[in-house]
């Protein structure tokens, strides 16, 4: 009986493995494990809670797995492991509500960009959007990008959003605004692209971007209005 | 022997002379000769009776009425006693009886003229009309000596004495309008419905009380507030006029009054006055009048006259004397107008003295009160709890209907310096009051009022401990921020809040220890003062004085309820760096151990979490408080799916 309930106990850990383990790495990786304020380096084969971020330097990848959770991220990308998980359109909307909850309802705010990083193309793997900095906003972001190739496209949006408002300096960077933007419309969070879009709007914007802003504006008024 | 002339008088003469200068008064009652529409302004039961006598040769002092009026609102209703409204006439008939020794014998005749009772009924029809109807009760007594021949072997004459009673019902309408709020008309019939026994001997019929269908028509004109003007008119051509006045005299209404009437079948003119002097006082009132008639009156007259005119009011007519009558009036209502009503009162709130200012936005009791009256009201709501309250607090008003039903809600104030060490059952009671002075209704409840440490288990009333004894924290954390003057003074402005954060929260700790909460079964929070001299508390009572201590040094704090599923409730802090998110790397390389909350300026500024149980150091709480807030609040989305509240304390 003892070894019945023993093995009750188990069971879901070993069915549902709580922990993520670093089935590849190329390169540096480092890890901050809860609210440590230590980064550690990563090794192959490691295990690590979902309360770690994982950050990578330049040319190097990583790649890790939980279950059926596989997850890669190239250079200079962090993510928070307990963000590698998928979630339902409303835990994404009661997510989003909880910015609200935490915080008074924010006006549109008047924000330049100082942005100066240097957008290029990764040395390893393929992203949609990719910038190569050591900042650590940045980082966040590029990893917000990597969840959503991973479809972990909520998840992404949180990241997304919690990165620019504690790293306000990307909410310059114009292409990730618009990427994550984008990213709303793709869930029929028309209300809140719309907002996103507007603040975007009073940022500097090369002519392809406006261009692209006011097809998206047009689109996302026009499904408002419906 | 009696004048002759007509004997006709005013249906309208009354003992009760003019209103007082209310008009209004509850002092007129049962003058239903004045008012035979039986209009009262009784508010609930009131009684009177009039006493007093009349000048002859002697004076006869009698018993004139005793009247009860009884309101069932919008219904009055009114009985009245007369047993002094009589008059007797004795007479020789003019025959007489020579006797054999020549004296003579006079025959005799003798009328008894009763009222004996009434009664009254009206009806509010609205605010300003009332209606109704009296009805009186009449007998009448007639006998007469006659003198019948009897033929047999000689004739002689029988001396026979013929009776007769008869009785009937006098009934009159009417209605009085309030035409302005200072104008009150009346109009009444006289004699519109006379029914009862009729006479058999036919030659009594003419000694019946005259019962001629006339109108009344009167007038009350209220000009000022200690003066009437009254007006009494009949259409048989006969009426009356006073006037009142008065002041406020030993805490109650001094009155005095003058009525002058004149009646077309007396003479001269003006037949009589009516002087008065009344005192009111709450519910209690005394007049005291006098009836002076103008012409000579003798206690004998002509029995042809009378033969020929009879009367047709018993208290006021030819054969009338000078009078004086006290009249006592006694409202027995405690009540001078009922409007509302309790249903009943439900305390929905123990009281917790220390979250005194929730009291402001929650009532502790509620109510349901019916308006009895015709008239919408206001609900003036009002309570006071024993032991808490010096006086009765005001609740919100609340407008009601007639007949309907309205929720009353019961907010209370507490003392700031109530000191209850106790739990104790006390009593509260509750009043409504619409128009008057007095409440129209009470009723008292049992309500459990707690000691000052008591806490409702709310984590969002915490707040009311971490304010109580403020001058406590505020002395402690200027003591503890002067021991590290050389620290703060090198320290930039914009880590201030932080690093005073740190000072403070080591300090407090050093000499505190957690302990469970005792009082498993009633929730008990200490105050920071007896936290500290106690050195140890619960998450309640650590993070209660670690909030009161930061915001008296200028230090935004919010607290963090975690309200787990199976778990025991816990609650810690959330701080205010003040810092800006740009500024947040010079706190900390892990941005998982703040989290950004929007000032009144709409600004983020870093908030970090505060363990306030783990009472080792500054950085260890911090990042306890901080993983535990990660996880519960923000991961496992507690914020939005209610299992983590913030409170901000100011």
């Amino acid at each position: 009986m003892k070894k019945l309930l023993l093995l009750m106990m188990l069971l879901p850990a070993m069915v549902f493995p709580q922990e993520f383990k670093v089935e590849y790495l190329k390169g540096t990786a480092k890890a901050q494990i809860g609210s440590s304020e230590q980064w550690i380096n990563v090794i192959e084969g490691q295990t690590f809670k979902p309360n770690t971020v994982i950050a990578t330097e330049e040319n190097s990848t990583i790649k890790l797995k939980k279950g059926d959770v596989e997850f890669t991220m190239y250079e200079v990308s962090a993510v928070n492991l307990s963000s590698l998980k998928k979630l339902s359109l409303d835990e994404l909307l009661l997510a989003l509500a909880m910015e609200e909850i935490l915080s008074a309802p924010k006006k549109k705010e008047d924000v330049k960009s100082k942005s100066t990083v240097v957008y290029g193309t990764r040395e390893t793997g393929k992203q949609d959007l990719f910038v190569r900095s050591n900042d650590f906003g940045i980082k966040r972001l590029n990893g917000a990008v990597r969840l959503t190739e991973s479809g972990f496209k909520e998840s992404a949006i949180i990241t997304a959003r919690e990165t620019f408002r504690k790293y306000p300096h990307t909410k310059g960077l114009v292409p990730f605004r618009l990427y994550f933007a984008n990213l709303l419309i793709e869930k029929n969070l028309y209300e809140e692209a719309l907002e996103e879009y507007y603040s975007i709007q009073k940022l500097s914007l090369n002519q392809q971007q406006k261009e692209e802003l006011e097809d998206k504006l047009e689109f996302v008024n026009r499904k408002v209005v419906k | 022997m009696l004048q002759a002339g007509n004997i006709l008088a005013q249906s309208s003469f009354s003992f009760s002379g003019s209103n007082d200068i209310s008009g209004k008064s509850f002092n007129t009652i049962g003058s239903f000769e004045t008012t035979p529409s039986n209009y009262s302004v009784t508010k609930d039961w009131a009684f009177s009776l009039i006493t007093g006598g009349e000048f002859s040769d002697y004076f006869n002092s009698s018993l004139y009425t005793i009247a009860l009026s009884k309101r069932l609102s919008p219904h009055n209703f009114t009985l009245r006693y007369t047993p002094g409204y009589q008059k007797e006439f004795f007479f020789n008939s003019g025959e007489s009886i020579i006797i054999n020794d020549s004296t003579s014998n006079s025959l005799q005749a003798s009328f008894n003229y009763r009222e004996l009772f009434g009664l009254g009924y009206s009806i509010d029809l609205t605010e300003e009309l009332s209606a109704g109807f009296t009805m009186r009760y009449f007998t009448q007594e007639f006998n007469k000596e006659t003198l019948t021949p009897v033929f047999s072997d000689s004739v002689y004459l029988l001396r026979e004495n013929v009776n007769e009673n008869i009785s009937f019902w006098k009934t009159d309408l009417g209605i009085d309008y309030f035409l302005f709020k200072d104008l009150l008309i009346s109009l009444a019939s006289v004699n519109l419905l006379n029914f009862g026994s009729s006479v058999s001997e036919s030659e009594f019929e003419k000694y019946k009380l005259k019962t001629e269908k006339n109108v009344l028509l009167g007038l009350n004109y209220f000009p000022a507030s200690h003066l009437n003007l009254s007006a009494y008119y009949e259409s048989s051509g006969s009426f009356q006029t006073g006037l009142s006045t008065g002041f406020s005299f030993l805490g109650g209404n001094l009155n005095f009054s003058a009525t002058v009437f004149h009646d077309k079948y007396q003479e001269p003119f003006i037949a009589g006055i009516i002087p008065s002097i009344s005192f009111s006082i709450n519910n209690f009132g005394i007049k005291i009048l006098g009836v002076k008639y103008f012409s000579n009156r003798n206690t004998s007259g002509s029995y042809s006259f009378f033969d020929r005119e009879g009367i047709n009011n018993i208290i006021n007519n030819r054969y009338s004397l000078d009078k004086a009558v006290m009249n006592f009036t006694f409202a027995l209502n405690t009540q001078r107008e009922k409007y509302l009503e309790f249903i009943d009162v439900e305390i929905i709130e123990e009281i917790f003295p220390t979250l005194s200012e929730s009291y402001f936005n929650k009532p502790f009791a509620v109510g349901k009160v019916v308006n009895i009256g015709n008239k919408q009201v206001t609900v003036k709501p009002f309570s006071k709890i024993e032991g808490l309250n010096e006086s009765e607090i005001t609740s919100p008003y609340v407008s009601a209907n007639p007949g309907d039903t309205v929720r009353i809600a019961f907010y209370t104030l507490i003392p700031e310096n109530y000191k209850g060490t106790k739990t104790e059952i006390s009593y509260a009671d509750f009043f409504i009051y619409s128009i008057n002075d007095e409440p129209d209704d009470r009723i008292q409840k049992a309500v459990l009022v707690n000691s000052s440490n008591a806490w409702d288990g709310k984590v969002s009333n915490l707040k009311f401990f971490i304010k109580k004894g403020f001058e406590f924290s505020i002395g402690y954390s200027k003591n503890i921020l002067s021991m590290h003057k050389s620290v703060l003074d090198t320290t930039k402005n914009l880590l201030l809040p932080f690093v005073k954060t740190n000072i403070l929260f080591d300090h407090f700790v050093k000499e505190l220890v957690y302990t469970a909460d005792p009082r498993a079964s009633a929730e008990y929070v200490q105050f920071p003062e007896e936290t500290v001299k106690l050195k140890g508390g619960d998450c309640d009572d650590l993070s209660v004085a670690l909030s009161a201590i930061l915001e008296s040094a200028g230090i935004q704090t919010a607290l963090v309820d975690y309200k787990a599923d199976g778990e025991p409730r816990h609650v810690n802090l959330l701080v205010n760096t003040g810092l800006a998110p740009e500024y947040a790397g010079f706190l900390t390389n892990n941005d998982t151990k703040y989290s950004l909350r929007k000032n009144e300026f709409q600004k983020d500024e870093v908030w970090i979490a505060i363990e306030t149980t783990s009472l080792t150091d500054f950085n260890t709480a911090w990042e306890i408080g901080s993983q535990k807030f990660n996880n519960e609040a923000l991961i496992n989305m507690g914020l939005s799916n209610g299992k983590v509240e913030i409170i901000d304390v100011y």
